[in-house]
C-alpha cells in the first residue's frame, strides 16, 4: 500500500476534532507523517480530504497555503532551451504553459505561424508536466524547424500548477507586455496580436485585457467576465452572453468590464510583477485570473474587453481531465477564498457596472454623420 | 544520403499514398499513370515516393525502400497515422518530415513537387517541403473529400448513411460521437493551414472542385483537370444476335457500402420478381473481405439469394478488364456518395460502353443522362430496376447512347496539361521571386 493510501486509511478513522488537529498541524508545517513527500504529493493529500471534508475554515486553507507557497517556492525551471533566434527586446512576450499533453502544441504553433507580429514576439513555452520532457524537447525543435518560429521552452523541475508556471514562465520574459496564451487558444488569422497591443497601449490606465473568444461552433466563449451573486450560494465568476452567436450586438462593444478570462490576457508585464503574479494558492488552477483582475481593479487598473479580436478557444482541452477528487477539493477551495478575499471588491465592481451599463443606455448612441439626429426623449 | 547534382530537364517528384504494385486502389492507380505519362512526355523527369502501411518493409534508421521492379525514379516509404494522427492527419512525432523527408527532397531537389495524397502520411509534409524548398511550386491533387470529411472522406453520415453537403464541427460530431465538437474546428484549421503552402490544387471533376471551393479553398488555387489514362484498343461490342436485345450489364469495384452494389443487387431482385430473367448482370467485386463483418455478412445473403441472372465474377486485375467488359453491353456505376471521377467511367468509355449510374455528384456530371448514358435515381433499386429495363427493352438506345461517347484525355494529354501547369507555376514563382528581389 502507498504511503497515501496508508496515511488516508488512517485519515477516516480519525474522529473530526483529531482531524481539524492534523490540518493544523499540517498548517504549522509540521513534521508529523501524515501527508510524506514533496510539497506538490503533499498538496494532492490535502485537496483529496478538502474534497471529501468541508474543514476550510479549520486549517483546510491554512494547509493550502503553506503548501502552495512552498510549492512556489521549490519550483523553477530545471531546462531552459532556445530553438531559432529570439527577438532582442520584444514588445511582447506570449507565455503558454502546458500541462498533461502535448497534443495542442503542434496544431497552436501551426496556426500562430503565419504572423509577423507573433515572430518578433518572444514566446515561452513553459511545460508543467516534467514527466514529458524528452518529447516536448524533441517536438520544440521539429515544430521550429517546420515553422520557423523562435521558441524558449522551459521544462519546470515539478508540476506546480497553472498560475505557478506562468508566474515561473513571467520571470523569463523580457517583452514590455505579457500576453498569458493557453494551449487550446488560437487565431484564425494573422494581425490579431498588434490589434491587441495597440488597444492596451491606447488606454491609459489598464490591467489586464483580453479579446472575445469563441467556441469551435463560432458562439461565445468569453466576451468579458463579471461576477454573480446568489443568495445562499454566494459569488460566481460567470462569463458575459456565453454560447450566445459572436455577433450578438451587446458583446461587440469593447469596453471596461468587471474582469476577464486568463485563457488569453494582455498585460504590462512591469504591472504584473506589481501586483504579485498570479497567486499560487489557488491549487492546480481556477480563479487565478479573476484573483489578478481583482487585485489590478483594487489598485486602480481595471480590466478590459476587446470585441474586435476574435480568437478559438477549445474550452477544457488544454489539460488532461485531472484526477478528480483532488480537483474537486481544489474548487471547493479556490472558490471559497476567492469568495472571502473579494467580496467587497466584487460587490464594488458589479455596482459600478451595473451604473455604466444603465448609463449607456440611458445615452443616446451618436448618430452617424449625415443623418438626422435622434430625438432623445426626456423624462418629464 | 547523397545530394543528388542538379543537371538536366526539370524534375517533378511525385507523392503517392500508396503504390499499385502494393495495394490497388483508384488513385493510386491514377498517379502512377500519370507519372507514366509524364515520362513518356519528356518535358520533366519525374520521380515517384508512394507510401506503404506494410512495417515489414521498414527497415531500421530509414523509412524508404525500392518498389518491386528496378526504376531508379520510384521508391516506397513506410508511414501510418493512427488514432489521433489519422484524425488530424498529422504524424505526432515529426522527425518522419524534419529529417527523413527532407533528406529525400534535398536528394531529389525537385523542380515541382506534386501531392497526389497525404492521406496515411499527413499534411505536414506540405510544409516540409516549403521549409526544404522555399520556391519549388508545391501541386496537390484532390481525389476525395478526405480534407473536408474525417468519415473516409465520403460525405456521407455514418449513423444514418443521409448524404452530407457540408462539414460543420456539431454535424461531424453526430457522425464520431466519441470526438468532441472542437476536435473537427482544429482538424480543419490545421488542415487548411497546409494547404496554404499549396500553389495549386487540382480537381478531377468540376463537381469536387465546387466542394472544396465552398470548404474555402480560393477558387483561383483550384485547377479542373480530368485523369489521363493509357489509352485502350476498345474491345468490340458484344456479338448480338439481329434481333438480339443490349441487356447484359456489369458492375466493377470494390464491394463496400458506397459503391452501391447492395442496392444493385436489390434491383437485380426487384427485376426477377417482374419476371425478367432475360436481364443479366455480371459483378467483378473486389475488397469484399476488407468489409465490416455486418456488411460481409448482409452481401452475402444476397448474394445468395441472388437470381441466377446474376454473375459474381470476383476481383479482376486491371488487365483482365478488357475480357471482362468485353461480355456485356453496359456499365453500371450506383455508388451512393458523391465520388469525384470514377475510373470505371473511363475505363468503360475508352471500350466504348455507355455507362448507367446514379444521379450524384462526380458520377452525373462525367455521364451525361441521354447522351452517353442513363442516370437514375441514387439509392433507389426500384429506379436502377426500371432503368435497366429501359435500357435492354429501348430499340437503338444503346447505339444512340454509344455514338455520344466523349472521347477520355489520354495518360500523354494529361501529361502534357500538368507539364504546362508546372511549367507556368514555376514562372509565376521566378517571377515573384524578381519582384521580391528588386523591391
Amino acid at each position: 500500500m502507498s504511503a497515501k493510501g496508508y496515511a488516508w486509511r488512517v485519515w477516516c478513522r480519525l474522529p473530526p476534532t483529531q482531524r481539524r488537529l492534523v490540518f493544523r498541524l499540517l498548517a504549522m508545517g509540521s513534521s508529523l507523517k501524515v501527508a510524506p513527500g514533496t510539497p506538490s504529493q503533499r498538496l494532492s493529500f490535502v485537496l483529496s480530504l478538502l474534497a471529501r471534508e468541508n474543514i476550510l475554515a479549520d486549517g483546510g486553507h491554512q494547509a493550502v497555503r503553506r503548501l502552495t507557497t512552498q510549492l512556489a517556492q521549490s519550483t523553477s525551471a530545471r531546462r531552459v532551451i532556445e530553438v531559432g533566434s529570439i527577438p532582442a527586446q520584444p514588445h511582447v512576450s506570449i507565455v503558454i504553459p502546458i500541462y498533461g499533453k502535448l497534443d495542442l502544441l503542434g496544431p497552436q504553433i501551426a496556426l500562430l505561424a503565419d504572423d509577423e507580429e507573433i515572430r518578433n514576439a518572444e514566446i515561452i513555452l513553459v511545460l508543467d508536466s516534467p514527466e514529458l520532457e524528452g518529447e516536448f524537447v524533441s517536438l520544440v525543435h521539429d515544430l521550429h524547424a517546420l515553422y520557423g518560429l523562435a521558441l524558449r521552452a522551459l521544462v519546470l523541475n515539478q508540476n506546480a500548477g497553472y498560475g505557478i508556471a506562468n508566474n515561473v514562465a513571467a520571470s523569463h520574459a523580457t517583452g514590455s507586455l505579457l500576453l498569458l496564451l493557453n494551449s487550446d487558444v488560437f487565431p484564425e488569422s494573422a494581425g490579431w496580436l498588434g490589434q491587441m497591443t495597440a488597444a492596451y497601449r491606447a488606454r491609459a490606465k489598464v490591467g489586464a485585457l483580453a479579446p472575445k473568444l469563441l467556441y469551435e461552433d463560432r458562439a461565445l466563449q468569453h466576451a468579458g467576465m463579471y461576477f454573480e451573486h446568489e443568495p445562499g450560494r454566494g459569488w460566481s465568476n460567470q462569463h458575459f452572453f456565453k454560447g450566445f452567436p459572436s455577433t450578438f450586438a451587446s458583446a461587440n462593444v469593447s469596453r471596461e468590464v468587471p474582469a476577464v478570462t486568463g485563457a488569453c490576457l494582455l498585460i504590462d508585464r512591469d504591472l504584473f510583477v506589481r501586483a504579485g503574479g498570479f497567486d499560487p494558492v489557488y491549487a492546480i488552477g481556477e480563479y487565478e485570473d479573476s484573483d489578478l483582475c481583482l487585485r489590478l481593479s483594487s489598485m486602480g487598473y481595471p480590466s478590459w474587453y476587446l470585441a474586435e479580436v476574435a480568437l478559438f478557444h477549445l474550452e477544457r482541452r488544454s489539460f488532461a481531465p485531472h484526477r478528480s477528487r483532488q480537483r474537486a477539493g481544489a474548487t471547493r477551495h479556490n472558490s471559497w477564498l476567492h469568495n472571502n478575499r473579494w467580496k467587497a471588491e466584487m460587490e464594488r465592481l458589479m455596482e459600478l457596472h451595473a451604473q455604466k451599463e444603465s448609463g449607456a443606455l440611458a445615452t443616446p448612441t451618436p448618430s452617424p454623420a449625415g443623418d438626422l439626429p435622434t430625438p432623445v426623449e426626456t423624462a418629464p | 544520403m547523397l545530394y543528388r547534382m542538379g543537371e538536366g530537364r526539370p524534375r517533378v517528384l511525385y507523392f503517392t499514398h500508396g503504390h499499385p504494385n502494393l495495394i490497388r486502389g483508384g488513385a493510386e492507380q491514377a498517379a502512377l499513370e500519370l507519372y507514366a505519362g509524364v515520362r513518356e512526355h519528356g518535358a520533366f523527369e519525374p520521380f515517384l515516393a508512394a507510401r506503404t502501411g506494410d512495417l515489414a518493409l521498414q527497415r531500421p534508421g530509414t523509412p524508404f525502400g525500392a518498389v518491386d521492379g528496378d526504376d531508379p525514379n520510384q521508391l516506397v516509404f513506410y508511414a501510418h497515422l493512427r488514432g489521433d494522427e489519422n484524425f488530424f492527419q498529422t504524424m505526432r512525432n515529426k522527425r518522419f518530415y524534419t529529417y527523413h523527408l527532407a533528406q529525400l527532397l534535398k536528394a531529389i531537389q525537385p523542380d515541382v513537387v506534386h501531392f497526389q495524397h497525404t492521406v496515411h502520411f499527413g499534411v505536414e509534409a506540405i510544409r516540409q517541403v516549403r521549409v526544404t524548398l522555399p520556391h519549388v511550386p508545391i501541386v496537390y491533387t484532390l481525389h476525395e473529400y478526405i480534407p473536408i470529411c474525417h468519415a473516409q472522406g465520403q460525405m456521407v453520415r455514418t449513423k444514418t448513411f443521409e448524404l452530407c453537403d457540408h462539414a460543420s464541427p456539431q454535424r461531424c460530431h453526430g457522425c464520431f460521437p466519441e470526438r468532441a465538437p472542437s476536435d473537427f474546428l482544429l482538424r480543419e484549421h490545421t488542415i487548411k493551414r497546409q494547404f496554404q503552402d499549396v500553389d495549386k490544387f487540382v480537381a478531377p471533376s468540376r463537381f469536387l472542385l465546387e466542394r472544396f471551393v465552398a470548404w474555402g479553398i480560393p477558387r483561383e488555387k483550384l485547377v479542373e483537370i480530368d485523369y489521363g489514362r493509357e489509352p485502350q484498343e476498345p474491345v468490340p461490342p458484344r456479338p448480338v444476335r439481329a434481333d438480339g436485345k443490349r441487356n447484359r450489364f456489369g458492375f466493377f469495384g470494390q464491394m463496400n457500402p458506397f459503391k452501391g452494389i447492395r442496392e444493385l443487387l436489390l434491383a437485380a431482385n426487384l427485376l426477377r420478381d417482374a419476371g425478367r430473367m432475360d436481364i443479366h448482370l455480371d459483378v467483378s467485386g473486389a475488397n469484399l473481405d476488407l468489409q465490416t463483418e455486418d456488411f460481409q455478412h448482409a452481401m452475402h445473403e444476397l448474394m445468395e439469394a441472388a437470381p441466377p441472372t446474376v454473375g459474381f465474377l470476383g476481383p479482376y486485375a486491371p488487365e483482365d478488364l478488357s475480357e471482362r467488359i468485353a461480355s456485356v453491353d453496359w456499365v453500371i456505376i450506383p455508388s451512393i456518395w458523391w465520388e469525384n471521377s470514377p475510373l470505371v467511367i473511363q475505363e468503360a468509355f475508352m471500350h466504348e460502353r455507355p455507362v448507367i449510374c446514379s444521379n450524384l455528384g462526380g458520377m452525373a456530371e462525367k455521364v451525361t443522362d441521354g447522351l452517353n448514358g442513363l442516370h437514375f435515381r441514387a439509392r433507389d433499386p426500384s429506379s436502377l430496376a426500371e432503368t435497366l429495363t429501359r435500357a435492354a427493352d429501348t430499340d437503338g438506345l444503346w447505339e444512340e447512347l454509344r455514338q455520344g461517347i466523349p472521347k477520355i484525355p489520354t495518360a500523354t494529354e494529361a501529361a502534357e496539361t500538368h507539364a504546362v501547369l508546372y511549367g507556368e507555376l514555376r514562372d509565376a514563382r521566378s517571377g515573384a521571386e524578381r519582384v521580391a528581389t528588386l523591391a
